[in-house]
């Protein structure tokens, strides 16, 4: 499979657009998901999806290393995010003061449970910063590691690790507040 | 270790991020620990929600199509772009030809090269007769001009380099 998906990207990279396609197929979940997450919006999220797609396929002749590709994407992914999220950061405060509907839980228990029945994660979520969210997504959704997401945002990996114990700390408050 | 584990610590013990030490300390707390335990037990909930609520999120099933429509019409823009300019360039060109053979332009536009010529001759004389008349001034000019062309070189090579890493990092449309 990941043979396949290295010489699938060896052909996108000659311009076969076929291949492209196939990349298209066998990311778009992982692009999709990230961009959603990150943005809380469908719409949003698909645009992101498709441009960041465009993007790698112009670009892909220049990347060298091809078993660096889906970091690479997921790198084209967030800055695209980042620049989406400032031109919607107002727009998305008025409409997150909106969003929040009580989805109750039946039989919670633990503290957590109570709280998540009074505001869903994604609602949560999009209260915390970017750059906390961005690194709790790579870590739970994208599943890298530590040391893979400091090297792809490019920041130490003690500010990795402070960042997602920030971004957890963060995400309960804002669901304990409900 | 009597204290309770820190947020950071256990934070990096849930994504399996800490070393066999660390790993044991922790452990071992955690099976005397309530508060800890339970601090434990939130976190790793609060971690398979998240993985839940994003996992459930339905895909585009025609994000290949539009994907694919996008790139053939930014493909078919830039080649009617190309084409336009070419267009426009050909046009320009055999107007200003046409315009300079047929009309009044040829005897003009002959002028006016004729005094140009004349002017730039005086100006080479100019230059060349005050260059010879002050000592080292070439051997000073070719040693400015040397200094210049290394200096253009590190920059160029600086720009290459500082476009590679940024196209590296997808930054270029």
């Amino acid at each position: 499979m990941v043979n396949d998906l290295h010489q699938i990207i060896i052909e996108a990279k000659k311009g076969d657009q076929n291949a492209f396609r196939q990349l298209v197929t066998a990311y778009k979940g992982t692009v999709f998901r990230h961009a959603f997450s990150l943005l809380n919006d469908r719409m949003e999220a698909e645009d992101v999806t498709q441009e960041a797609f465009v993007k790698a396929y112009y670009s892909l002749p220049k990347l060298e290393n091809e078993f660096a590709f889906v970091s690479w994407l997921t790198r084209v992914v967030t800055n695209l995010c980042y620049d989406k999220n400032k031109k919607l950061n107002k727009k998305k405060l008025a409409e997150s003061e909106e969003l929040i509907e009580n989805v109750r839980m039946p039989n919670a228990s633990s503290p957590i449970e109570q709280s998540i029945a009074k505001m869903t994660i994604k609602e949560a979520m999009e209260k915390i910063p970017l750059e906390q969210k961005n690194v709790l997504i790579l870590r739970e959704i994208q599943g890298y590691s530590y040391s893979e997401i400091s090297e792809l945002l490019q920041i130490p990996l003690g500010t990795v690790k402070s960042r997602i114990n920030t971004a957890r700390e963060n995400l309960r408050k804002e669901l304990e507040k409900g | 270790m009597s204290e309770h584990i820190s947020g950071e610590l256990l934070s990096s013990y849930i994504d399996d991020e800490t070393d066999e030490d660390e790993k044991a300390i922790i452990e071992r707390h955690l099976g005397i620990c309530l508060d800890c335990h339970n601090e434990f037990v939130n976190l790793t909930l609060l971690k398979e929600q998240i993985l839940k609520e994003y996992l459930m999120v339905d895909i585009p099933v025609s994000m290949e199509d539009h994907v694919m429509a996008k790139i053939q019409q930014s493909i078919s823009q830039k080649s009617s772009s190309f084409i336009n300019h070419a267009a426009i360039f050909v046009v320009l060109s055999f107007a200003l030809v046409g315009m300079g053979a047929t009309g009044p332009f040829l005897s003009i536009g002959l002028h006016i090269f004729n005094t140009l010529f004349s002017i730039a001759g005086g100006l080479m004389y100019a230059i060349t007769s005050i260059l010879s008349a002050i000592p080292y001034m070439v051997e000073a000019i070719s040693a400015v001009i040397f200094i210049l062309i290394v200096l253009a070189i590190f920059i160029l090579r600086y720009l290459v380099n500082t476009l590679a890493k940024t196209v590296e990092a997808g930054d270029i449309s």
